[in-house]
């Protein structure tokens, strides 16, 4: 929508990064054309840094990473080709090797987006989830518009570290922050709330997502189930209730479904399975 | 004397060249029941302005964004449903780029949930700016003449070889300028348009170029990106993924997102497009992981059994370049040899005078079958085996795909490079 940052990493990135497929046919008659070009001058380092970027998109790591190693021979200072290399030693699986280019392109050039990015990706593969976490945050950090998996990718890398529950809920609604309130974080964000035993908190962030659904059934449910886990019986049965009624009220193509009768189903269940006020007393007399 | 007329002609030609130029545009962008976003492009920095109203005489209404720009970007809001407005674009109130007409007029979406006649033209990797491409849009055009899109869609590949601005500029936005100022265009990214693009940070051309939904503006869920996203039109719901540049896995956030825009659609169609497919075997192979790094089985394996228990009814991709129509299908996300009976809901042509329409329940009911279908040949054609099983039909042939949808009833027509109908079916709920 916006016209691009002029970034720096951006170009790069987009070259690099952005994993353009150019068609087959042009692909490998540019390889050939550079194959020849670099019999004549073997130590071109332009040429041989296109043949590497485009044997890299044709599926030919192997090769692509032999260019660009003969590249940091001829020019062990350019911080551009670790990123290149990097990338290609992690796709062949050389996964330290990967995070020591990738960390020293990051150092050199921290403000871009690709490169923290990839170097979060390799230190989650060479089990390093906290340090991961923590490039993550900063390839959101440096990026005008950070896409919302960036988020989920630091939110796993945070469980795998074993983070405290409240880092993981600081992460989603850094999220929710930049982005808006999106399903794919608010959901998993209802859920540590509920852990968390904030059960006011999940529902406030349910009504969030409720407000700009068409649908409300689906979320009266998923109200009545955070109420039910908190012990606040009386009120589920007033969401599922809810829900019940929303399902009848729906147009009748749209009661029929499948999904909806589905639905309805499992909101009689849940409602059969809530204990009645009498046992929900009893339950929580000592 | 002659002195005093090189005068004159440098006074009257200097304004003239100095004045700013449109160079793209107007386009529309974003349509929704109460809104539309018109952007253009002109060769110097201006204010950027936009006069409309309910006919050509009463263009009267202006809005305007701020600044002085080359890229235009007015939204229209407080707009009627279902309504035409004639507009112009301009840099000032006496400065305007054309005059308001029915070429340079919009129709806005209609409310959101009842149905309404709706004519949407596909159209697949088709950014050659040759002849091919030149000649399936004039087929198109003839075929419609009288009946403009309501909408049209673009599966990716838009502007070879790397979508570059120029190349946007000399294979969408010259070719379809009379198209774009009338119709709004709905794209998704191909492979080609990302050597120029990137979506994990939603910058580079295509995202420069296009102003698409990531706060469910036009209906559908909020996806945060402008990568893939959802829209309503009339009784129809629309989900466009982006199979090239997005986290494809189960986990991903497009996956998750898809979940929860199907359960909270009610339309009573929902199509889905994206570039990759999942069944071809065209100028590429569905069934090769290592054909374009394992998208289209990735797109099959993790999307459709998402998109089928949501009751998804068509489903359309580009990459190979042909046209391949599928039978009515459900459960497939194997290879195709080892496709069964069982993924077959209706074995016919889905022709209403032959062999009878594919029938359906109404509304969005789970596994009911969809149609899949390859229309990657709008610029080029491109060969290949051409024999997936799942295919009623498959041809090497230019065309386009024209969708009417009316009620319960959705037709849909494989149009060649000449104006011809190759291909047709009906997709019917009960």
């Amino acid at each position: 929508m916006k016209r691009s940052d002029a970034r720096p990493g951006l170009v790069l990135g987009l070259i690099l990064w952005a994993a353009p497929l150019w068609a087959h046919g042009p692909l490998h008659e540019e390889i050939v054309r550079l194959t020849a070009e670099l019999q004549q001058q073997p130590d071109d380092p332009l040429r041989l840094a296109r043949r590497g970027e485009l044997l890299q998109l044709h599926g030919l790591p192997d090769q692509a990473r032999m260019d660009f190693e003969r590249l940091a021979i001829l020019r062990p200072t350019d911080v551009t080709n670790d990123f290149r290399l990097g990338q290609v030693q992690l796709e062949l699986g050389a996964t330290h090797e990967a995070v020591r280019l990738l960390e020293r392109f990051a150092t050199h050039r921290p403000q871009s987006a690709p490169g923290q990015l990839l170097l979060a990706r390799a230190l989650v593969k060479a089990g390093r989830p906290r340090d991961a976490a923590e490039h993550f945050a900063q390839a959101v950090e440096v990026t005008a518009e950070p896409a919302p998996d960036w988020y989920l990718e630091q939110l796993r890398a945070l469980r795998s570290a074993e983070a405290p529950r409240e880092e993981l809920l600081r992460c989603l609604d850094a999220g929710i922050a930049r982005l808006g309130p999106l399903p794919v974080l608010q959901l998993p964000a209802v859920e540590l709330e509920v852990q968390l035993g904030a059960t006011d908190q999940a529902l406030a962030r349910l009504d969030a997502l409720a407000a700009r659904a068409e649908r409300k059934e689906r979320w009266l449910v998923r109200r009545g189930d955070v109420l039910k886990e908190a012990g606040r019986i009386s009120q589920a049965r007033v969401e599922y209730l809810a829900a019940r009624q929303a399902l009848d009220a729906l147009p009748d193509k749209l009661r029929r479904a499948w999904t909806a009768t589905e639905l309805r189903q499992q909101v009689e269940a849940k409602l059969a399975a809530l204990p009645t006020p009498a046992e929900a007393g009893k339950a929580q007399s000592p | 004397m002659n002195g005093f007329r090189i005068l004159l002609l440098f006074l009257w030609v200097l304004p003239a060249a100095a004045a700013p130029h449109l160079t793209r545009g107007p386009y529309l962008q974003l349509q929704t029941s109460n809104s539309m976003i018109l952007r253009w492009r002109t060769d110097q920095d201006t204010p950027g302005l936009v006069r409309y109203g309910l006919t050509a005489d009463s263009a009267t209404n202006v809005a305007r964004h701020a600044g002085a720009l080359t890229e235009h970007i007015v939204r229209l809001g407080g707009l009627r449903p279902d309504t035409r407005y004639f507009y112009s674009v301009g840099r000032e109130t006496n400065a305007w780029f054309n005059a308001p007409g029915d070429s340079f007029s919009f129709l806005t979406a209609p409310v959101a949930g009842p149905a309404r006649s709706t004519r949407i033209w596909v159209i697949g990797d088709s950014g050659t700016a040759n002849t091919n491409q030149f000649a399936v849009r004039d087929a198109f055009y003839r075929f419609s003449f009288g009946r403009q899109p309501d909408l049209w869609l673009m599966l990716g590949d838009n502007a070879y070889s790397t979508g570059t601005d120029p190349q946007f500029q000399k294979a969408v936005f010259e070719p379809y300028a009379w198209l774009l100022r009338q119709s709004p265009l709905w794209p998704t990214l191909g492979n080609h348009d990302a050597g120029s693009a990137n979506s994990p940070t939603q910058s580079g051309v295509y995202y420069d170029v296009f102003t698409l939904p990531t706060q469910g503006q036009a209906g559908g869920m909020p996806s945060g990106t402008e990568a893939y996203y959802s829209f309503d039109f009339a009784n129809i719901h629309f989900i466009c993924l982006d199979s090239h540049d997005t986290d494809r896995s189960p986990l991903g956030a497009m996956a998750q997102w898809l979940k929860s825009d199907l359960e909270n659609t009610s339309r009573d169609w929902i199509l889905c497009f994206f570039h990759h497919p999942p069944y071809t075997k065209g100028s590429h192979d569905s069934d090769k992981r290592s054909d374009s790094a394992g998208r289209l089985v990735e797109m099959r394996e993790n999307f459709l059994p998402i998109l089928e228990a949501g009751g998804v009814d068509l489903v359309m991709g580009g990459h190979s370049h042909d046209y391949e129509r599928s039978f009515l299908l459900d459960g497939a996300y194997g290879y195709s040899t080892n496709m069964a009976p069982a993924h077959f809901k209706n074995r016919g042509s889905g022709r209403a005078n032959t062999d009878g329409a594919y029938e359906k329940p109404s509304g969005a009911a789970p596994h009911q079958g969809a149609v899949y279908m390859v229309a990657g040949s709008s610029g080029q054609t491109g060969g290949g085996p051409l024999n997936h099983p799942a295919m009623f039909l498959s041809l090497n042939k230019l065309g386009s795909v024209i969708l009417d949808v009316d009620g319960p009833e959705l037709n849909a027509t494989f149009l060649n490079e000449k104006a011809q109908v190759r291909d047709y079916f009906t997709i019917r709920k009960k």
